[in-house]
């Protein structure tokens, strides 16, 4: 389906989420801080899918407008908040009102089960006490949440999960080309494991779309081949607020100012029309950021640039012996 | 040798943060987390632990994390840029349960006299009265690091005597659970540092027991806010208060800002400046 042809997979963000995300899909979100998909679920909370079951690590930083509205049905996690700034109030009101299906792991069974999902096996050992309400306590996945068995080789009883493979996975890049080669750098939750590789497609959102001559100079900082990718969406300022490395740091005053306007309904829905609802893109979100705060709030988030020294991979020349 | 000059002016946070600091021992490998966990090993890192080696579960390895400023999490920039190694959540996990790290600081909501953990759910897991984050990497943190430290608000309502969920395992059911768990030996908590003193655990049971108040706390006072019958220590300690130079470290190179030590004061501040003209 996905060809590594040269053909162009870059559209609109409404086009790539409206194409290939489907009723019914499982969703796998990568950790959103920093560099987490926010234009992307800016529109996935505007394009309104049905059922969807979110796979996520930990869905930490900017996750709480995905849980407005009706399109997730469940989720499978670790944690959820927005760390020092609080407690990602929309979800919990979902949760408390039982409006979300919810099974909890710990970061490390999601990562595994993601990359056994990954390497292509059905299930995957951890190494995991049995004494915490993560494994007694069962929420949505009920007893497929995990599995006692005897190790063949040493006897011993050891815990086993199922292995996920997503429909479909958003990531948010610094860059990639336009079939899909995306590359990122600095720390990020799940990218060296290759977790986000378990998704059958990946949209791709970058910061800025390059000539491929870029990325293949520079091929040890590529995390999805392009023939594993259906959409390329460019977009700017697209973790915001959220850092990206590289680009931008992370908006602590707007996350604060989001966070006290979510404590109830009447104020979520406000909030939701005027950043979400009544925004059409990323470039949109940018010009109403601009002129509702003024350029110099948004220039201020623009940090000092820390480069590596560059790295030679070696030409060879083309000699017989 | 100089004398220490004890400060007299200094908040109940900045006092835990200087006794969390004290758990640090200098070569440590310690899985810092956000908040005061992180101002607690910068502290340790400038004063008596100057080898300590801050780890998250972000990916970042021996990082420096006031090398730019107060991180805001685990997941600021500045945690990255200047540190040794940055690989991802995976990578650092499978350390942690390769027995590699020494220390880990866990939270929550309710914990119970054997230091089990809540920081799940309040109520019924299926509809809880109230939803907390949830484990994120902390059961993991309270399997395998050889030493956990709990930090916690020292209510009636948080320590209870059986909390709605056990997110991080403490002892379990006492002494043996964590064996029978089949949790590593050698690991656990070894203290809970709150609002009101420092408690410590029992070799024999494993129970915890008051080891510290602090200043013009009173033993009753400790007691009033346990559900269970609190043990005592035959003879209980005074926290030790801050140095002058501690206080001075921590206000002015370790939160100048104010983002941890003076939170609601900041979050005011920060909405003031995004939304003024």
């Amino acid at each position: 389906m996905m060809k590594t042809g040269k053909q162009s997979k870059v559209m609109s963000m409404t086009e790539a989420v409206s194409k290939y995300v489907n009723n019914g899909d499982t969703l796998y979100l990568p950790w959103g801080n920093p560099g987490g998909p926010a234009a992307a679920i800016h529109e996935l909370a505007r394009q309104d899918k049905k059922d969807l079951t979110v796979v996520a690590m930990a869905m930490s930083g900017w996750v709480d407008p995905l849980f407005y509205g009706k399109h997730i049905k469940r989720l499978i996690t670790a944690w959820v908040g927005t760390e020092l700034v609080g407690l990602a109030q929309i979800f919990r009101r979902k949760v408390q009102n039982a409006e979300i299906e919810i099974e909890d792991y710990t970061n490390f069974h999601i990562g595994m089960m993601l990359w056994g999902g990954k390497a292509n096996v059905p299930f995957i050992p951890v190494p995991v006490d049995t004494g915490s309400d993560i494994l007694n306590k069962k929420g949505c996945l009920g007893d497929k949440k995990f599995s006692i068995v005897d190790c063949p080789f040493t006897g011993k009883q050891v815990v086993i999960m199922p292995t996920f493979q997503p429909d479909v996975g958003i990531i948010h890049v610094q860059r990639a080309d336009a079939q899909g080669n995306a590359q990122t750098w600095g720390t990020h939750v799940d990218f060296k494991s290759e977790v986000h590789l378990s998704c059958r497609k990946l949209i791709v959102t970058a910061e800025e779309i390059v000539d491929s001559d870029i990325i293949a100079h520079d091929p040890d900082r590529t995390i999805c081949p392009s023939f594993k990718v259906c959409a390329v969406v460019e977009a700017p300022w697209g973790a915001h607020p959220e850092a990206m490395y590289g680009h931008y740091d992370n908006d602590l005053a707007y996350r604060i100012h989001f966070e006290h306007s979510t404590y109830n309904d009447a104020d979520t829905k406000k909030w939701m029309d005027e950043w979400v609802f009544g925004i059409k893109d990323r470039q949109k979100y940018i010009e109403h950021y601009i002129n509702k705060f003024g350029y110099a709030k948004l220039m201020r988030l623009k940090p000092k640039p820390f480069y590596s020294a560059s790295v030679n991979y070696s030409r060879p020349v083309a000699e017989v012996f | 040798m100089k004398e220490k000059e004890y400060a007299t002016d200094y908040t109940l946070t900045e006092l835990m943060i200087v006794c969390a600091a004290k758990q640090v021992r200098d070569g440590d490998i310690v899985f810092i987390g956000t908040g005061l966990p992180f101002l607690a090993c910068a502290l340790a890192k400038k004063t008596h632990a100057p080898n300590l080696v801050p780890c998250s579960e972000e990916g970042q390895i021996d990082a420096n994390p006031l090398l730019w400023r107060t991180p805001r999490s685990i997941g600021d920039l500045a945690m990255t840029a200047g540190a040794m190694m940055a690989t991802d959540l995976l990578g650092v996990m499978h350390r942690l349960t390769y027995g590699e790290f020494d220390l880990g600081f866990i939270s929550g909501a309710q914990v119970d006299k054997y230091g089990n953990v809540n920081s799940t759910v309040i109520g019924d897991y299926r509809k809880p009265k109230v939803r907390f984050p949830g484990s994120g990497g902390a059961n993991a943190i309270s399997s395998y690091t050889k030493r956990h430290v709990l930090i916690f608000v020292h209510r009636k309502h948080q320590f209870v005597d059986k909390v709605d969920y056990i997110t991080s395992p403490g002892y379990l059911s006492g002494p043996g659970g964590r064996q029978a768990a089949g949790l590593p030996s050698g690991t656990g908590p070894v203290a809970v540092i709150t609002t009101l003193g420092t408690l410590s655990f029992d070799e024999e049971t494993k129970e915890m027991y008051l080891d510290a108040v602090h200043p013009n706390v009173k033993v009753e006072d400790v007691k009033n806010n346990t559900t269970w019958d609190l043990k005592i220590a035959k003879k209980v300690k005074e926290t030790e208060p801050p140095s002058k130079e501690e206080i001075r470290m921590i206000r002015e190179d370790l939160d100048p800002f104010g983002i941890y030590l003076k939170r609601e004061e900041f979050q005011k501040k920060a909405i003031e400046f995004l939304t003024s003209k």
